[in-house]
């Protein structure tokens, strides 16, 4: 087992009641299914990933079906709002 | 080229030095440079300040990569962008791009490409503060079709 480091920031950083999250995982999986594996064991409310959530696998912008490397950094959010 | 991240305030001063000082091997016949002030109304109404909020490694990395863009593809000399996070007051200077080239279209255009491309590409989130109350701003579906003119 390896473990991935989640980050939450702005609305899904309070949404999910943490910054960040260590998660173990045994093989690579899809983005769409380290949410569902989230949400299923609680780690993070069942509203978590509503509405238009980003995410980002080693700083680079992803969709759902992008395999998620075993120790690379996930991170979810919102559509940004700077400048 | 430069990218600072910085909860401290900026000299705009220093940063035309920095562009202008650091020009590369091209001729240098004009600048733009941009400043962003935080509003002081916001939609929660007259505003105490806005919070940042950003994502360190990332936001650094996006902000390289659009500089880089706007110097291939406008030709710039130079180019830099500060962007402050934290706690900002009404009227406080919050962003800063400065492009430098030998014509003044590029260097207009490079500023606007960086402008309407980090406003969609780099994480960092604004929340606004109002007495009591804290709201997290939405993003804009304008700013994705200014994001849309430079495909």
């Amino acid at each position: 087992m390896t473990s991935i480091n989640l980050l939450f920031f702005a609305q899904l950083r309070e949404r999910a009641g943490m910054a960040s999250l260590a998660v173990e995982l045994v093989e690579p999986v899809s983005v769409a299914e380290l949410k569902r594996h989230l949400v299923s064991t609680k780690k993070v409310p069942s509203d978590c990933f509503e509405g238009n959530v980003l995410c980002a696998v080693a700083q680079t912008l992803v969709d759902d079906n992008h395999i998620v490397e075993l120790g690379q950094e996930v991170a979810f959010f919102p559509p940004v709002t700077g400048g | 080229m430069f990218v600072d991240i910085t909860t401290r305030d900026f000299d705009q001063s220093q940063l035309f030095a920095m562009l202008v000082a650091d020009k590369c091997s091209q001729s240098i016949g004009g600048t733009v440079c941009f400043t962003g002030l935080v509003r002081e109304f916001g939609e929660l109404g007259k505003l105490d300040a806005i919070e940042l909020e950003y994502y360190p490694q990332m936001a650094e990395q996006q902000f390289w990569d659009i500089l880089h863009q706007a110097q291939h593809r406008f030709d710039l000399a130079n180019a830099g962008v500060v962007h402050r996070v934290g706690r900002l007051a009404a009227f406080e200077q919050i962003v800063w791009v400065g492009c430098a080239a030998p014509h003044r279209q590029a260097a207009f255009n490079g500023a606007m490409f960086i402008m309407d491309t980090l406003k969609s590409n780099v994480p960092i989130w604004k929340k606004e503060v109002a007495q009591e109350r804290s709201s997290w701003v939405e993003a804009k579906s304008s700013d994705l079709e200014r994001l849309k003119q430079w495909k």
